[in-house]
This record gives C-alpha cells, sequence and structure tokens, in this order.
C-alpha cells in the first residue's frame, strides 16, 4: 500500500477543499508535513482513521466555525478521500458525513462510504457500504492502524508497555500481529468448528442411546467446568501479574526509602531530644542566674575579705567581749543603777568595777567579738566563693554544651526534613507490600486449585471421550452426529496446531526484524526476545550497556519504533510456507495480506529523540517503510530535513490561522 | 495426523480436505466482511460439512 495522496474537505480546522500529494517516489520516499503545535498534525493523522474506518478519537469532526454559522435546519458535510495504490490497482476511497444544524447543536448522520476500484487496464469499479469495508480491511486491517500510523504521543506509551514486558496483555498489539500473519481467521475458524463440535454434541437422541448421551452430557459439563475455570484463571493472573507489579513497585519505593526511613527515624528521635533538651536549657539557664544572685558575692568577695581576714588576724581580745552586747547596754544599766542579776550598781562597788570594765571591751569601744566571728565567717565565706566558682564553671560548661550540642541537633533536623519531606510515608508502603503478598499468596492458591481441578476434568473427559469412542451407537443419526462432530473436531486440531507452528516461525521473524532495527538506532549491545505471549525481554553480555540503556530516557522510543518498524518489515514479507506434518493446510492457506510495501505515517516522531537518535531514526525508517510520511514540529522539522538529504521528495506547511483555521501549503522542496 | 485422525478410521482424509477448503473459503470471506450473521454463518459452514461428509 503506497498512499498517493489524501483530501479533505472542512474536515475540523482543515476549512474548505485541502488536498495532500504524498510523495510516491522510491527513492525520494518522505513527505514532510511541517507545522507548529496545535495547528493540525494530529488532527491530520486522525483524518485517515476517520477516513479509512469512520471513527476518530476526535471530540468532533465538525468545523466549529461552519457549525456556528448555520442556522437552524441547515445541512453541511464534511468529507475526505485517500488515494492509494495496492497491488496495482488505485484505491479512491471516500467517506462523507452530512450533518444538520439543530438548535444550537448539529445532528450528525451516519457517515458514507465508498470505495472505487481502477485496476491496471484502468477498468473501474466502485463498491459501497459494507463492500467497501471488507475492502479497506483487506488493505489495512483495522488493528495494524495503530502501528502504520502511529502518533508521537503513543510512542512512549508503546515503548513502556513493550519494555515492562507488557505486550502479551495488550490485546489489540497481539490481534495486530494475529491479523498481520493472516491467522484472524484462522482462529475463527477453529472457534467457529468448536462450537459447532458442541452444538452436535447437544443433539444426540438418547432413545436408543442412553449412555451416550450420559457420556457426552459428563464431557460437555466437564468442558463447561474448564471453561469457567479458564476464565477465573485469566481474571486471577491478570490480578496475579497487577499484584505482582505493585509489589515490585513498593519493594522498590522501600529500597529506594531505607536510607529515607532511617533518616525519618532520626528526625523523629531528634525531636524528641530537641523537645526535652530545649526546656532544660532554659532551666540551667535559670539556675546559673539564681546562684549568681544569691551564691556569686562570696565568690566576688574572697580577695577582700581574704585581705581583712589576714589584716585581722593578729588582732588581740579577739575573744572577749559579750557576744550581742554593746556599750550602750552597760550604760543603761549603770544608769539604772541595777544589774540584770538584781545587784544593786553603786558607784565604787565590785560590780560597777566590773561592768566599768567591761563597757571597755564592748563595742563601738572594743570589736574583738566581732573580729573573731567574722574572723570564722570569713573562713566560710571563702569556701562557699570557692565552690560556688567551681559549680558555676560546671554548670557554665554544661550549659554551653548544651546550647551547642542543641545547634547541632537542630541543623541536622532542618537538614533531614528537607531531605525526607518530598518522600513517601514507608509505613504505609510496607503494609501495602504486606497486603499484596497476602494478595498473590491467595491468587497463586486459587491457580493451583484451578489447575488441579482442571486436571482432574481432563482426566474425565479423556476417560469419557475413550467410552464414548468404544461406544456403539445404536441410532442412525447419532451416528451421523458423531461423524459430523469427529471431522469438525479433526479440522479443529490441524487448524490450531498449524497456527502455533507458523507463530512460532513469525515471531522469530519478528524478533530478527526488531533487533536489526534496534541496532541500527541504538549502539548498544543489547539483545530484544520476545516471549511466546509477545513479550520483550532485553539481554546483553555487557551489564553496563544494559544499564545505561535503561536510564537512557529515549530508550521508549527506540524500543517503539523498533517495534514499530519490524510489524513493517514483516509485512512486506509473505507469510512463510511451512511443511506441517497435518500437509495440505499451507495449499488452502493465504495470508489476509500479500507481499506488499507499506508506508510508515508518524505524527511528530522524533521529540523524545536526542541529535544522535534522529540522525539514526532517519538513516533507518526510509531503508524499512517503501514510503515515510512525517508530520513535525518546524524546529525538529529542520533537524529531521538535515538527515533526510535526497530523499524528500514532497513538502508541505500547515498555516494555522485561528483555532478554526488551519491551510495546508505545498512547499518548494530545497 | 491429528490424534482424532491417528485414531478413527472412519475419517476419510480426502473429505476432511475438501470440508478445509470450503470451510476457509467461507471463513475468509467472512473475515473480511463487517457485521455478518453469524448463526447463519454457522450454519452454513455446517452444511458443508454435512454435505461432504454424505456426499
Amino acid at each position: 500500500m503506497i498512499i498517493k495522496s489524501i483530501e479533505l474537505n472542512n474536515f475540523r480546522q482543515f476549512i474548505g477543499n485541502q488536498k495532500i500529494l504524498f510523495s510516491i517516489d522510491p527513492i525520494k520516499k518522505v513527505t514532510l508535513v511541517l507545522a507548529e503545535n496545535t495547528s493540525g498534525k494530529t488532527t491530520l493523522l486522525e483524518s485517515f482513521y476517520w477516513i479509512l474506518f469512520g471513527k476518530t478519537n476526535l471530540k468532533s469532526v465538525v468545523n466549529l466555525q461552519i457549525q456556528n454559522q448555520l442556522k437552524n435546519g441547515d445541512l453541511s458535510k464534511i468529507e475526505g478521500t485517500i488515494i492509494i495504490e495496492h497491488a496495482g490497482q488505485e484505491y479512491i476511497i471516500n467517506r462523507t458525513q452530512r450533518f444538520e444544524k439543530m438548535k444550537t447543536n448539529i445532528k450528525l448522520e451516519d457517515s458514507k462510504i465508498s470505495v472505487e476500484i481502477i485496476n491496471e487496464k484502468g477498468i473501474s469499479n466502485k463498491v459501497y457500504g459494507l463492500d467497501a469495508k471488507k475492502v479497506i480491511n483487506e488493505i489495512v486491517p483495522i488493528d495494524l492502524f495503530p502501528y502504520f500510523f502511529f502518533k508521537g504521543e503513543n510512542i512512549e506509551k508503546i515503548g513502556k508497555e513493550i519494555n515492562k514486558g507488557k505486550s502479551g496483555n495488550n490485546g489489540e498489539f497481539v490481534n495486530a500481529i494475529k491479523g498481520m500473519l493472516g491467522f484472524n481467521w484462522l482462529y475463527a475458524t477453529k472457534e467457529h468448528l468448536d462450537f459447532l463440535v458442541s452444538r452436535y454434541n447437544s443433539e444426540y437422541s438418547s432413545s436408543n442411546d442412553k449412555r451416550l448421551v450420559e457420556i457426552v452430557d459428563n464431557i460437555t459439563k466437564a468442558r463447561k467446568e474448564i471453561e469457567k475455570n479458564n476464565t477465573e484463571k485469566e481474571i486471577k493472573e491478570k490480578d496475579l501479574s497487577y499484584y505482582l507489579s505493585e509489589k515490585e513497585k513498593l519493594s522498590d519505593l522501600i529500597s529506594a526509602s531505607k536510607d529515607a526511613a532511617e533518616k525519618q527515624d532520626r528526625c523523629i528521635n531528634i525531636s524528641k531530644d530537641l523537645g526535652q533538651r530545649g526546656p532544660q536549657i532554659l532551666t540551667d539557664k535559670r539556675k546559673i542566674f539564681t546562684d549568681f544572685s544569691t551564691r556569686a558575692v562570696e565568690f566576688v568577695a574572697i580577695p577582700l575579705i581574704s585581705k581583712a581576714y589576714d589584716i585581722l588576724k593578729e588582732t588581740e581580745n579577739a575573744s572577749e567581749g559579750i557576744p550581742g552586747m554593746e556599750v550602750k547596754a552597760i550604760d543603761f544599766l549603770l544608769s539604772q543603777g541595777k544589774c540584770i542579776c538584781g545587784s544593786d550598781l553603786c558607784a565604787g562597788s565590785i560590780e560597777h568595777k566590773r561592768l566599768v570594765e567591761l563597757r571597755k571591751l564592748l563595742p563601738p569601744n572594743n570589736l574583738g567579738y566581732e573580729i573573731k566571728t567574722f574572723k570564722i565567717k570569713s573562713l566560710d565565706y571563702q569556701k562557699h566563693g570557692e565552690l560556688y566558682y567551681d559549680d558555676f564553671i560546671k554548670s557554665k560548661k554544661n550549659l554551653v554544651d548544651n546550647i551547642t550540642f542543641f545547634n547541632l541537633q537542630e541543623e541536622e533536623l532542618t537538614k533531614l526534613s528537607k531531605e525526607v519531606q518530598n518522600i513517601q510515608d514507608v509505613s504505609l508502603a510496607k503494609s501495602t507490600e504486606l497486603d499484596y503478598s497476602s494478595k498473590i499468596n491467595k491468587a497463586n492458591i486459587r491457580l493451583d486449585a484451578i489447575k488441579r481441578e482442571n486436571e482432574t476434568l481432563e482426566k474425565i473427559i479423556e476417560s469419557a471421550e475413550k467410552e464414548k469412542k468404544n461406544y456403539q451407537i445404536v441410532d442412525d443419526n447419532n451416528k451421523k452426529i458423531a461423524l459430523y462432530s469427529l471431522y469438525c473436531s479433526v479440522l479443529s486440531e490441524k487448524i490450531d496446531r498449524y497456527c502455533k507452528k507458523q507463530e512460532k516461525i513469525k515471531r522469530k521473524e519478528l524478533e530478527d526484524a526488531i533487533n536489526e532495527i534496534f541496532k541500527g538506532i541504538f549502539d548498544f549491545d543489547i539483545n530484544i526476545r520476545l516471549s511466546d505471549n509477545y513479550d520483550i525481554s532485553l539481554t546483553s553480555s555487557n551489564e553496563i550497556d544494559l544499564e545505561d540503556f535503561e536510564n537512557s530516557t529515549s530508550q521508549d522510543g527506540v524500543m517503539a519504533f523498533s517495534f514499530i518498524g519490524g510489524i513493517i518489515k514483516l509485512a512486506k514479507t509473505k507469510v512463510a510456507k511451512v511443511v506441517t506434518d497435518s500437509n495440505e493446510i499451507d495449499d488452502d492457506v493465504d495470508s489476509v495480506i500479500k507481499s506488499e510495501p507499506y508506508p510508515l505515517v508518524m505524527d511528530a516522531p522524533s521529540s523524545s529523540f536526542d541529535t544522535i537518535r534522529i540522525k539514526n531514526f532517519c538513516e533507518i525508517m526510509p531503508k524499512i517503510a517503501e514510503q515515510v510520511i512525517i508530520f513535525i514540529k518546524d524546529t525538529d522539522g529542520n533537524h529531521v530535513k538535515e538527515n533526510l538529504t535526497g530523499i524528500i521528495g514532497s513538502e508541505y506547511r500547515m498555516d494555522k490561522k485561528n483555532k478554526f483555521t488551519t491551510f495546508i501549503k505545498k512547499m518548494e522542496v530545497n | 495426523m491429528t490424534q482424532n485422525e491417528n485414531n478413527d478410521k472412519s475419517i476419510d482424509p480426502e473429505i476432511l480436505k475438501r470440508i478445509q477448503k470450503r470451510v476457509f473459503r467461507e471463513e475468509r470471506e467472512f473475515s473480511r466482511q463487517a457485521d455478518n450473521d453469524k448463526s447463519r454463518f454457522l450454519e452454513k459452514i455446517r452444511r458443508i460439512v454435512e454435505e461432504e461428509v454424505f456426499k
């Protein structure tokens, strides 16, 4: 299939009649359509989908300006025409869709499709509706559309899926491969034959062959049970695959967060410590001030007291006098003339003389006792002062140490908090991981049970089939039914064996093609392997290459391109003739897809590639496909053009006037 | 040869081949058409099998 042109009439923003003539030159095979973002590159790709299959991923294919200008009851239409060359014939594929303005909305009629086929002799034949649909499906099976016409935004998605080994779960992909190999109708045949077998089995008459009906019933019941089990198995396997993948993600997260978890624990501990240490520092500070107020004087006075002590050390009478008594008290007694002991104090009496003598030893006349007391106290002062000093030094050191430690802890906490603030709560991940482990366990147990149940059921069927085989059918009609059923079973088995063999061969061819393209774009020593389920795995003798590739930002894009390229390359080759021991079947099998060149139509393919990859991609892709059509951003386009020198046959530019209008203009190819 | 073919002498390879040819032709036609009536198609396949077996 080579696309000659596309013509659009009022298709979304492509207002009026607009046409692109694609290059069909086998050398200058590239057509570039340059456009700024939002000009309509994706819409152009979608227009192919709409014309070929009447489907679209766009919200609407109607031009909004036209829709708004129409009056209630007005009619208008959208139209698209693709001209392709396929198997030596020209196909003019046209789709139109009429619509009517209904107040503010529009009512779309069903689109109409027609295909005009012009053979090599120029004889034309036009088909419509289902016949046209049939013709299109023969040329481009709908399942293959995303691989021949792909959007840049899907490249990474496809790459990610196949890179994670999800391709086997991708029904669209598996169907596309089977369709490409021409196997879809064969699998359908097998399904139809199996259905006929079960229908025949339900038609046995029990009047003469009661036991036969019982046997067939047992087989049917067992098969139904197996079918039910297999449906459950399929669901459980999907669940299991989901649980395993989620658990793996969580394990990765937990593993990556192990350090973070330790940091989180450290944060908690530091916070606790700071919570206690902060108030303690304040208490210590207050105590130092309190101690200073009450005790510092003793320390400060030490030199003074010491000096006073030295001076008073030699003072005499230091021990005489009466503690607490002053001259005034003696003078009072003398003036009263009576002692406190009751004796009269007459001048000249012994008592009087004694008191007069004593008066001389009392303050303020004599400080002997005070000096003695001071001497004793001064020693205590000095001792307390020294003790205070020691205490102060200790307390101060302790406080400074605590403050320093507090500040360090605070700094660490700030740093750690920043480091862990964006990390998910690992404890939740751990608990979810445990939950998945339990689900995986349960799913595995159930899958094991299903396996055992199916084995038992298979044995029942085997034994019943044996009995059925040896059963001598009495009823003539039952004999006929048994024979029809047998032919259907035999043919179904032959198809199954043939498809399995062919698929294996084609899978290997696809794997080789993918590897060839992949290695052309990526210069790493990596091999791609396709599993039976079309899952992809990467192998390399060079661990560094594998690691570099896995860390490469463009890996998904390269993987997707290799994959798509591989499919296109394979589509060009006719389904291989394989000699099977079921013989003849090959003679009847003709591929749905003949040996045909196929185009590669891409929307913004290079955005995820670096300069080298773009260069490699530009070298490889034109070698794979007979025709390459690229819709690309202006800025990327210039770079792609540099790498496609000499093979660009046609160039267009989208000129966006406003959000309702884009014109496609033909450019001169430099 | 399939298991059934090996084990059952009532299978005539020529009949099987004729069924195969006709069924394949119908199936390929059916696969290229959209919105076909599946049950009517299955009846067609059934007729082919029965016609060929008792030709």
